[in-house]
């Protein structure tokens, strides 16, 4: 083979080398960008779920808290339970609302709906008792 | 009987006529109303007017009834609005808690949403693609406690009433925000749900009520909850003045010509004997629909007219109605409506006072 020819062949090998590395490059590049955005993505999800859960939680909380000063309620006359009663609807109710800037789905948007007014209807429920009991109270009357 | 022959061509016919209707629907932006009561009457003279003054843009309209004022009607009659082609914007809907919650629907799908009435402070957040002709309540709350301060003699005890969902939490916390309780004490602080009317849970209310002699009582609930509790509270509290927020303004005035509607004021947007060209609009609605109009139809009919107006003016879509909605009273100059100029602040709060 001619110096020429192995100049060629050397070039051809070198090209080609250099094209394969690029290529390779490229595909690793793409692959962790790939990679990385799916990592996002479930990053995302995960905050997502985690937030959702976080928000569910704080709810079951304020109503809890609600339910337990309407049980002391009955034992006690006491204007701050009817303020603690008030500050925990509040969380609620903000929590609830948490759900409406959220990415839902219609009927997870009306599940929310109808949790909230079950909590409405709650919450006048207990009013209703408590200010009955402390009615009571005050007038030496009965409690039916 | 049609031959074979025949009936395909008339079957081909009604195809291709069928497939140039659909196209010229899907070509037409289309307006949705989803209203109830008078206000849906309101809507629909807003387009014969505009049809009668030669503004009526070609458009389709998709008119729909809300039974109700519930959150969960709301949504689905958004997603069965959002599915139609074309839509563009829904004027609606009834109520705060309504259209709150049909708001993500709307503003997922860029769809422009103006609520006449709904006054909820959260309502400012819902998203860009929301608008609405009232203010927001943190504004009502303090202009109903001015009004009580205004009217009352220091030491006035107070019973309050409210509607427990967002239009009553919400105005009921900007009202205490700004009700000094020092000077004018809080003696009662009753919510309701809007779908219990029984009589016993009234009865109670009133007995309550009775119980800590109001000098004024607050109602923060909307008009058939009053309609109800009115005889009851009338009997409890003899003629007690009523002060009540915007919600008792979306019934025809007539109504409050009853004797037992004496001593309830209302907070409305909406001067109905304002000047020449609104009374003369309210003798048209009552000649047409055989009803008296209310403050919120006179919003709805500016609802209507101001996003045709938009439309006309060459607004296709939902992100392009936002901008002519945005641009008033600024780039362009405010909308000429029966209920006075209307533009919207950057949250898409109209700019008005009560």
């Amino acid at each position: 083979m001619s110096t020429a020819g192995r100049r060629s062949l050397r070039r051809r090998v070198l090209t080609l080398g250099g094209v394969v590395a690029l290529v390779t490059a490229l595909a690793l590049a793409a692959l962790l960008y790939l990679g990385s955005r799916q990592q996002t993505a479930m990053s995302a999800s995960t905050s997502a779920v985690i937030n959702g859960q976080r928000i569910a939680d704080n709810i079951i909380r304020g109503v809890m808290r609600q339910l337990a000063v309407v049980s002391i309620s009955t034992a006690q006359q006491d204007s701050s339970l009817q303020l603690q009663f008030n500050e925990a609807g509040a969380a609620v109710y903000a929590g609830l609302r948490q759900y409406l800037f959220l990415s839902l789905s219609i009927p997870e948007r009306l599940l929310i709906e109808r949790v909230k007014e079950e909590h409405q209807r709650l919450e006048v429920s207990a009013e209703r008792a408590m200010r009955r009991l402390r009615g009571a109270l005050t007038d030496g009357g009965v409690v039916d | 009987m049609l031959k074979p022959r025949r009936r395909e061509v008339f079957a081909g016919v009604a195809l291709l006529l069928a497939a140039l209707g659909a196209c010229a629907t899907a070509d037409r932006p289309a307006l949705g109303v989803a209203l109830s009561g008078s206000s849906v009457d309101a809507a629909r003279m807003a387009i014969l007017d505009a049809a009668a003054d030669g503004t009526l843009p070609p458009l389709d309209t998709l008119i729909r009834y809300e039974s109700g004022g519930e959150a969960s009607l709301a949504i689905r009659l958004a997603r069965d609005l959002v599915a139609a082609p074309g839509l563009v914007a829904v004027v609606g809907h009834s109520n705060s808690a309504s259209s709150l919650a049909a708001a993500q629907v709307y503003n997922e799908a860029h769809v422009l949403q103006l609520a006449p009435t709904s006054t909820a402070v959260l309502y400012s957040r819902a998203g860009a693609y929301s608008f609405r002709m009232v203010p927001p309540d943190d504004q009502q709350g303090k202009f109903l406690a001015e009004t009580v301060s205004l009217r009352f003699p220091e030491g006035a005890r107070v019973a309050l009433f409210y509607v427990n969902d967002d239009y009553g939490r919400g105005l009921r916390a900007s009202v205490l925000d700004a009700l000094n309780e020092d000077s004018y004490p809080l003696l009662l602080d009753v919510p309701h749900v809007e779908t219990d009317v029984r009589l016993g849970v009234i009865e109670q209310a009133a007995r309550e009520a009775s119980h800590v002699r109001p000098d004024v009582v607050l109602w923060l609930s909307r008009s058939q909850l009053l309609s109800a509790y009115l005889p009851v509270l009338r009997a409890a509290l003899g003629n007690t003045p009523i002060i009540a927020g915007d919600a008792v303004s979306t019934w025809p005035q007539h109504i409050y010509a009853d004797d037992r509607w004496a001593g309830v004021q209302h907070v409305d947007f909406v001067d109905l004997d304002a000047n020449d060209t609104l009374r003369a609009f309210s003798r048209r609605f009552e000649a047409k629909y055989g009803t008296r109009m209310s403050g919120a139809d006179v919003l709805t009919y500016d609802a209507v007219r101001v996003l045709l107006a938009g439309i006309g003016s060459g607004a296709t879509t939902g992100e392009q109605l936002r901008e002519y909605l945005g641009s008033l009273g600024r780039a362009r100059p405010a909308f000429n409506g029966l209920s006075g100029p209307i533009a919207f602040t950057d949250r898409g709060d109209v700019v008005r006072k009560h």
